[in-house]
Order: C-alpha cells, then structure tokens, then sequence
C-alpha cells in the first residue's frame, strides 16, 4: 500500500533539531518506510541526519511518501500529530 | 572581531569579542589536545577483513551510546535540562539508520578501513548541512562533527572522555566549540573560541551550565597566551589577559565576579565580623530543587511535600512511588540536609483532592498534623517513605501546624510502628524530627516542644495572621509583612531563647526571611538558620554579608524595646540607613 501527502513546514525555525527528532521518534511506530523529499532530494524519513540534510526552513513543501501496510494510517496521523509543524499543502491518496 | 590594547596597565592585554554566556571568571587558559588532528590510517581491506571492520563500526556506536547515556544521566542529576536534551538527540542522532546504511554501502564499494569510510560519511553529512544558506541549519554541523568525532575516538580507541585532563579553573581556549567539550568537561571556568555563534548546542551548554563563553577572538593570538592567567568577563565579552592586581581587586568586589564565584565554589553565608547564617531553599515542586547546584544554599529548609499529592495524587498510598521521590530529592541535594514537612492540607488549603483517593478521609477542617494523625494510614505510608529515603541522606522531618504536644508524642509513636514495619527493609534508624512554630499555641509551649524534637522551625506567615488576627485573603496582609509587629518579633525572641535554653536548631521559613531589610533583625533575634524561596537567596546572601552580628544584636535590643509597629519600621530603616552610608 502506498500514499502520498505534501506538507508545508510551519514552525517557524523551519525542520530544525526538535521537530526532527520528535519526527523519527514518533515514525519509529509506523512498519511504512517513509521517503521525505523537498527540492529533489529525497531522504528516509527516519533519519535525523537524513531530514536535517534536508533543511527545510518555514514555508518549505515536503513531499511524503509512504508505503507498507500501515503507510496509510500513518500519512493520516501524521498531521493531526505534527499541528505544530506542518500544515496541509495537498492530500492524494493512491 | 576587534583586537584593543588599553594602556591601563603595561603588562595586561584586553581583547574583546562577542558575548555568548554571561558571567565572569578568572582562571588558566588551557588548550585541548585535539586528537582527530592527526592523520587518519588509511588502507584497502583483504578479503573477509569487512566483516571485523563493521563489527568494529557497531562496538564504537554502541559505546559511544554508553558514553552519551552516561553523559546525559550526569547532566540531568546536576539539573541540566537543556544540555540534557542536546545529548539525548545526539543518542538518537547515533542511532541513525542513514549512518549506518552508508557505511555499510560504501565499505563494501569502496573496500577501504572503517576511519576512512567513517570519515567520509561524516564529511558528506556535514558538506549537506553547511552548504545551506540558513546560520541555524549550519551550526547544526557542529553536533554532526561532535559525533563524529566521539564514534572516531572510540574507533581509534581512544577515550572519549576528557574530564581528567582537565585542571579546576581553566579557560578553555579552542578554534570551535563542541557539545561534548562543555558537557563532560568538569574545571571549566570559562570558554573563549574563535567560532561559533548564539545557537550552537554548545552555547546553550554553557548557558544552562552557567560558564562565560566569548567567540570571535583570533584563536592564533590566544593560543600564544596557553597557561597564563586570564579573566573572562561573558557579561562584556572580554578576555583580559595577565590581568593587574588593581583589575583583580576591582573584579573580585563586583557583583557579577562574587555570584559567579558563589557559583563554583558555594561559600557559606557569613556576616562582615564572621557570624556564619545558614542559608536554606524552601522548595514546593521538585523541579526547583535542581536550582540548588547553581545555588549558594546549605540545603532544604522547607520541602512542602503536598504539592507532591497535589500534582500526583496517586503517590498518596504508594509507599514506594514516595521512598523513590523522596530518593530523587537527596540525591539532587547533592548531599545537602533536605527537610521533609510532612502533609500539610486542611483548613484553607483544601483536601478535597483525596476524596477519589481514599476512603479513610476525615473532616477537612482539621490541618496539619491533626489532620494526618486523624487520617493515621496515610501518615504511615509517608512516615515509612521518608524513613526508608532517610538511609540514602541527610533527610529530616517537620511537622506542620503542632498546637498541643501529645501530637509530637503520638507521630513519635507512629514512627516507631513504622520502623518496626519496616523491620526487613534498610530504612534509617535514626531521624531528626521538627516542629513548626506557626499558632501562638505553639509558641506558648516552644519550651515543651522544644525538650521533644530535634529542631524547631518558625513559620512567620501563619504566626503573623494568627496572632495579628489577618486573614489571609486580606489585601493588606501583604503591606503588614514589611512592617513586623512587636507581637511577632517577641514571639520570636521567646522561641529563640526557648530553643537555645534546650539546645537545639531553630529555622525560620516565612517570606519575611527573603526580605533583605528585616534580615538584620532577625539575625539580632537570635535566628541563625533562614529559609527562603530560591530566588530570593543571592538577595538575602548580599544583605547578611553587609551586616555586622553585633549591630544586628544591637538592634534587635533596640526594637525589642520599642511600643508600635510604625516605631519598628522607622528603627529598622534608620539601621539600614547608617549601614548603607
């Protein structure tokens, strides 16, 4: 099973140390790999070097995509968990 | 960065860079030996040789795990929050499968030795997040390289930890600061780098840890200077290198110099002619008692542990959940006395939140020890609690609002079946048991209670609206607190005598202990032990410096003489008067 979500960064230093962990700690319950891509690069979701690579500052758009047989449960929660991190961009599921 | 030499002095330099921590230090500039400046081994594996080398690669994450889960036990007991924090993401960051897969995948492409595939991971990682345009972003490359270079040292088999090689009051001179330098380092009176910014982790280390930290200064010019004295001044962002006598001297007497001072070396609490006060914290959450390491205080003097129950209801019948918090508390004490006041709820502080918790609850209009002794299951529990904390540390009980001695009498006889409860579990044979004078029933008989305990503790609040007839809700209650009295102040002086003529300690826990200007009299009142609220120590501590013992007496005998509240103040603002000019 696959989805797919875009999010935009709303906490206003960006995807910086706090979000990143509390991210990973949180996406370690999820059996979905996750790939988090933003301009064109793509990293494991479950990577703290991975997303910090990625330094995404406010306002940035992160592509998610999940796949596994929780990928859609997980892409669900994901906002309702993160509020303070992201806001919707646009929802497709696949 | 700008370089001045001030022509005060012939012999001192000053430089001056930007501030990052406050504070002021003097010490020894020392220099790091920096191992990962030399050269990595490099090499091409021989068949089967990869298996050993990423063998090698999980045995140096895993101890550098150890390492870092140490580290962060360490700084959590010493009340380091946010450095803390830092290093539990660094114990995350380790755990990182990107690492990991890299090296696996470029051990195996690449067939070199584990440094330098390590390494050049690490590099990669850190060219992605320096590269980024965003300051914040890049100073995260700092954490990346502080890690990698603790995986390395463990690689090279290396000790990761420092903490030895450093001598107590040293000024650390370095190129760029790391976390770990500032975190596990003990003896570091202050930092001085020539890079790094306001929100590096390593800044905030020194920040939570209280160390001065200047950056922008040549690294170069300030190695040239290695093992000579210098103050770092974090409050201006100056380095004064050999400073003069007269630049010391001028130091020492400042405010800033002396807390920092207090800070590092916790100097007891004396008056000018040498009368030493003891000087407690009172604390109702235990998330204040952390304060206490940056805190020049002598201990507790007041835990109010109904905050505990109030936050945690369900520690109420759980002997154990309370024998571990009370555990916590001596242990963040550092070894300093912590005193217990049992559960004080009654009256106006309201127990209704029991009512879910227990059916054994009676009437809440009793207070106090009446109240605990009408509810005698739930006093046990905490009794046999503290007992058991009491063989870890110097814990005493207090018990609140006493007004007869038959109850000091039957908690004494309460104690004694809890210890023979607790006859199979290590508990404290012996422990120091108070009594808080705070009814002007109490008073009367300070001289009976006084032969049944161990110490008294004065609670000027309660005594001020019980004897003064305000109620606490009343709005000029507070206007009376900095004006005593003459009842309250021969209140005080009879407990005092009473406590002497027995023999024993006698505290004082009110706000009026954090109001500098009624330190002296309280002091000539015979008062040698205040406790008061956290924030109010550096405050009382300045104060009870200024004064003089015998002036104190002086006064005291004074006002003990005089007839109305107003004639109170004016003498004792006339004393504070005299002693300031």
């Amino acid at each position: 099973m696959k989805a797919l979500r875009k999010l935009r960064v709303k906490h206003e230093s960006g995807l910086h140390i706090r979000p990143v962990t509390d991210l990973v700690k949180w996406l370690g319950s999820y059996k979905a790999s996750v790939v988090v891509t933003h301009n064109n690069i793509s990293v494991n979701a479950k990577s703290i070097i991975g997303l910090l690579s990625l330094a995404a500052e406010r306002s940035a758009v992160l592509t998610i995509q999940a796949e596994g047989e929780d990928a859609h449960q997980m892409v669900e929660d994901l906002l309702l968990h993160f509020q303070d991190y992201f806001e919707e961009e646009s929802h497709v599921l696949t | 960065m700008s370089l001045r030499r001030k022509t005060t002095s012939k012999k001192e330099l000053r430089l001056l860079g930007s501030s990052i921590s406050e504070g002021i230090a003097l010490g020894t500039l020392i220099a790091l030996p920096d191992a990962d400046e030399m050269p990595l081994p490099e090499f091409s594996l021989s068949d089967g040789e990869e298996e050993e080398h990423l063998k090698r690669f999980e045995d140096a994450l895993s101890q550098s795990k150890r390492d870092l889960n140490q580290l962060h036990e360490n700084l959590r007991y010493a009340g380091h929050e946010d450095a803390a924090n830092i290093i539990h993401a660094h114990i995350q960051m380790l755990d990182d499968p990107m690492i990991e897969e890299e090296v696996k995948n470029r051990l195996l492409a690449t067939n070199k030795n584990i440094e330098v595939v390590f390494d050049s991971v690490m590099e990669d990682i850190v060219h992605k997040i320096v590269k980024h345009k965003s300051s914040f972003f890049r100073d995260r490359a700092v954490d990346v390289q502080d890690l990698s270079k603790r995986v390395m040292n463990h690689l090279r088999k290396k000790t990761g930890e420092k903490s030895q090689a450093i001598p107590p009051q040293s000024i650390l001179v370095v190129k760029q600061l790391k976390p770990s330098d500032v975190a596990s380092m003990k003896g570091i009176a202050g930092v001085i780098a020539e890079k790094g910014s306001g929100s590096c982790h390593a800044a905030l280390i020194a920040r939570s840890k209280g160390i001065p930290y200047i950056t922008r200064l040549d690294h170069q010019t300030l190695a040239s200077f290695i093992g000579r004295k210098a103050i770092i001044d974090g409050n201006k962002g100056e380095v004064i290198v050999d400073p003069s006598d007269t630049t010391v001297t001028a130091l020492r007497t400042s405010r800033a110099f002396s807390q920092s001072i207090r800070i590092s070396k916790k100097t007891s609490t004396q008056t000018c002619d040498g009368a030493i006060i003891c000087l407690l914290a009172n604390i109702s959450q235990e998330d204040e008692i952390k304060v206490l390491a940056g805190c020049p205080v002598d201990g507790v003097g007041l835990y109010r542990s109904e905050f505990l129950f109030l936050r945690r209801p369900e520690y109420l019948h759980s002997e154990e959940l309370q024998y571990h918090h009370y555990r916590l508390l001596l242990q963040q004490a550092g070894g300093k006395p912590v005193i217990v006041r049992v559960m004080d709820v009654g009256g106006d502080k309201d127990p209704s939140f029991f009512l879910n918790y227990t059916n054994l609850y009676n009437p809440p209009t009793l207070r106090g020890i009446r109240f605990l002794l009408a509810n005698r299951e739930i006093f046990k529990i905490q009794l046999k609690a503290l007992l058991r904390a009491a063989s870890h540390g110097d814990l005493k009980i207090l018990l609140p609002f006493v007004s007869d001695l038959q109850e000091v009498l039957d908690t004494k006889e309460l104690i004694k079946k809890a210890k023979d409860e607790l006859a199979n579990t290590p508990h404290a044979e012996k422990i120091e048991l108070g009594v808080m004078i705070e009814i002007p029933a109490a008073v009367m008989i300070a001289d009976l209670l006084a032969k049944e305990c161990d110490f008294l503790s004065l609670g000027t609040n309660d005594l001020l609206h019980f004897t003064s007839g305000i109620d606490r809700t009343d709005t000029c209650a507070s206007e009376q607190i900095f004006s005593l009295p003459l009842s309250l102040i021969r209140m005080i002086a009879e407990v005092a005598k009473k406590a002497k003529e027995a023999n024993i300690r006698l505290s004082l826990c009110g706000e009026i202990a954090s109001n500098p200007s009624l330190v002296s009299l309280l002091i000539g009142l015979g008062i040698s032990e205040l406790s008061c609220s956290v924030r109010y120590v550096s405050t009382v501590q300045d104060a009870i410096h200024k004064l003089a013992y015998k002036d104190c007496c002086k006064l005291a005998e004074t006002v003990l003489g005089l007839s109305t509240t107003e004639e109170i103040r004016q003498q004792v603002q006339d004393f504070l008067k005299a002693h300031e000019s």
